[in-house]
């Protein structure tokens, strides 16, 4: 071997070295913060109807059912929304210690008051919380929701295909159980009650 | 007179087969829509299809309160919400083809005017065969889950 091919080699095993080291410290890292934040959830600081920010903290101390979607969302939002409602309705006393909280992932057309009046039309109980972009992006992202936009038609509309799973939180802000999207309200209220055990008033 | 007999025979063999294609052989029932919530561009609407002694297929649907009105279908795909357009509905004959929230719908885009809870608009539906068929189209709560939904 000569010593050009000599350097040639170990410059190649330094790159592989560098790039395994890499890899670990990434999955580490990837392992780290799953581990901190339970899996899924995390913190967040978004907007309410009225403008004020609502951070994650702000909630502690009830059960969150945290959903995403978007308004202009004609079939699917709506569907789930109004099983929501009439879950809470269903869990009669109970509901007091549960917070359905819809957080849109189209900030750009879903500003406070619009999500204000869309979550409104369902059920005063619903907190509907918008944001910047990369508020929203941080907190799909914590929440590992799915987002795609689909192309625009021309005229302002699109639709936005989403991650359709309702998350179960705990009072203490840790992810306890997701809850079928596309269930009817009655089965809803059971999947609900079944995790909220010590809240039974 | 033998060519004026077999005319008129001929128009009487071809009467009753023209008053079947012209009866509505696809019976539509139970539509409804639920009203945009907020200040929502979008909807959708949800109602049965009933084809009569022979198959059909629906392959359009128009209303002029929507820029845009097409058969859709929302689909769940490893907990993601996801929509598809549909071409065409077929409708086996003497069965009843329903759609619902959370699966097949029209969806209705570019809204014209406000839908308001407890009004109502035309729907225009184009079949494969049948002549079109025109509903009013009630309009429900946001909330509502189905045709029976009282107000
Ligand atoms: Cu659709």
């Amino acid at each position: 071997m000569t010593p050009r091919w000599r350097v040639r080699l170990l410059a190649a095993s330094v790159f592989v070295l560098v790039l395994l080291v890499g890899a670990g410290g990434w999955l580490w890292l990837q392992q780290d913060q799953a581990a901190q934040l339970g899996g899924i959830g995390g913190p967040f600081a978004l907007v309410d109807p009225a403008g004020h920010t609502v951070t994650d903290r702000d909630l502690r101390g009830r059960y969150l059912l945290v959903y995403f979607g978007y308004t202009f969302c004609p079939d699917v939002c709506p569907t789930t929304l109004t099983a929501i409602a009439g879950a809470l309705d269903r869990l009669g006393p109970q509901a007091a210690h549960v917070q359905p909280v819809f957080i849109t992932v189209d900030p750009a057309r879903d500003t406070p008051k619009v999500v204000g009046q869309y979550a409104a039309a369902f059920s005063p109980r619903i907190l509907a919380l918008t944001g910047a972009q990369p508020a929203i992006d941080k907190v799909a992202a914590e929440y590992r929701v799915y987002v795609a936009r689909h192309a625009d038609d021309g005229k302002g509309d699109y639709t936005v295909d989403h991650s359709s799973i309702i998350y179960l939180m705990g009072p203490d802000g840790h992810f306890i159980a997701p809850i079928a999207a596309d269930e009817p309200a009655k089965a809803m209220a059971n999947d609900i009650a079944r995790h909220l055990g010590g809240a039974a008033s | 007179m033998i060519g004026r007999r077999t005319v008129l025979l001929a128009a009487a063999a071809l009467l009753p087969a023209a008053a079947a294609a012209q009866a509505p052989q696809v019976q539509v029932a139970q539509p409804w829509a639920r009203a945009p919530a907020g200040a929502g561009r979008s909807t959708a609407v949800y109602l049965s299809l009933r084809a009569g002694g022979t198959a059909d297929r629906l392959i359009g649907v128009a209303t002029p309160v929507a820029g845009m009105a097409m058969l859709h279908e929302s689909f769940q795909d490893h907990g993601i919400a996801r929509m598809r357009m549909v071409e065409g509905l077929d409708l086996p004959a003497g069965m009843t083809v329903t759609l619902k929230p959370g699966g097949l719908h029209i969806m209705l885009t570019g809204l014209k005017q406000q839908l308001a809870r407890g009004g109502s608009f035309p729907l225009t539906l184009h079949f494969a065969n049948s002549p079109p068929v025109t509903v009013t189209v009630p309009v429900l709560a946001p909330g509502a889950s189905g045709p029976q939904t009282p107000g």
